[in-house]
């Protein structure tokens, strides 16, 4: 069986995982949102998902030490680790401390980051590029969306690393920053004014404002949820 | 070191389980062994705090046979052992400070019965 999912929470992730396998659907493969399932007895493996340190794949010694603990590396994709063990074996839990908890969040939040500033960057590209060609508006639109996605995964994660460091007892410092989506909202304000200069099509100029503004919006949002903490 | 100190409940008993050779899975059986089950290492939380160990120099891989399959085993350096002293040390303070609270008590409950 094959299903078609994009996942950015890996918590939600797993536990997607676990209810497939507790009705007896054991995920063996994925390939780019393309989760391969076989048939396995209800609730046989539990599900895991670590954080790798690179792109190709795991270390030797990773594997080695995984397997010695009865734990299967059942995919690697770029730096997401798709693991299972068997129930029978006892509970699968990764991190079981807070310190290597908020270490494992930090290193996922780190990595979103980057790609949030990736995307930022092919959105500008983009809007550049529909400046001379109209056609590749949708492009932008679909970037401009998986920025938004993105973002909001690294916040979600920036919010679980605080809630672990207030249970660890350290005084979270409150981010006073203005949120990246403002920023990113403001930045695309402006290419949308420089596009008045130029002779771009009317249906394009309203939507870059229509992003722009909502992207804004959403910033002013995330702003002041981060800073209520 | 002083970064380093205290030592985290995972770390200080992951240091008690190689204080002899032991491999990762041995480390996860013997830890929840001592605490009676209350303390059960992640794979991953593990995993990590080797990698930190090793780095840091207060653990080093005792022998790694991959012909015969024998698994890694990793063993406390003298740097280590130090460190688990010193945190030791620590413990110990507390405890002996702890005692004031009973002494307190004691006093208190002497002077009321007269």
């Amino acid at each position: 069986m094959k299903t078609f999912r994009l996942y950015w929470d890996k918590d939600k992730e797993i536990k997607w995982l676990n209810e497939m396998a507790e009705q007896g659907y054991a995920m063996t493969h994925f390939f780019a949102g393309l989760y391969t399932f076989e048939k396995c007895t209800p609730g046989e493996y539990t599900y895991q998902i670590d954080f790798g340190d690179k792109f190709s794949g795991v270390s030797h010694n990773y594997r080695e030490f995984m397997k010695e603990n009865n734990i299967e590396i059942v995919q690697t994709w770029g730096l997401w680790i798709i693991l299972r063990k068997k129930s029978a074996d006892g509970p699968f839990l990764l991190y079981t401390d807070i310190d290597s908890s908020i270490e494992h969040y930090t290193k996922i939040r780190n990595k979103l980051k980057i790609a949030a500033i990736l995307e930022l960057f092919c959105f500008i590209m983009e809007c550049i590029v529909t400046l001379y060609n109209p056609y590749m508006f949708p492009l932008v639109l679909l970037i401009g969306y998986l920025m938004l996605v993105i973002m909001n995964a690294a916040f979600k994660t920036n919010r679980i690393i605080a809630d672990l460091k207030e249970q660890k007892g350290e005084k979270v410092a409150v981010s006073k920053n203005p949120s990246p989506a403002l920023i990113a909202g403001l930045l695309l304000n402006a290419v949308s004014c420089g596009l008045m200069a130029f002779d771009t099509p009317e249906p394009i100029k309203i939507t870059f404002h229509i992003v722009a503004i909502l992207l804004m919006i959403y910033g002013i949002i995330d702003t002041f949820s981060k800073n209520k903490v | 070191m002083d970064k380093n100190s205290p030592l985290t409940e995972s770390i200080f008993y992951i240091l008690l389980a190689v204080r002899k050779p032991n491999h990762g899975y041995g480390i996860i059986q013997e830890v929840e062994q001592l605490t009676n089950g209350r303390v059960v290492l992640g794979a991953g939380t593990l995993y990590g705090a080797i990698q930190t160990l090793e780095k840091r120099g207060w653990i080093t891989i005792y022998s790694e046979d991959t012909a015969s399959r024998k698994k890694k085993e990793y063993i406390v350096t003298p740097i280590g052992r130090a460190a688990f002293d010193a945190e030791r040390r620590r413990l110990a303070e507390l405890l002996e400070n702890a005692k004031i609270m009973e002494e307190y008590a004691y006093e208190n409950l002497s002077s009321l019965l007269g």
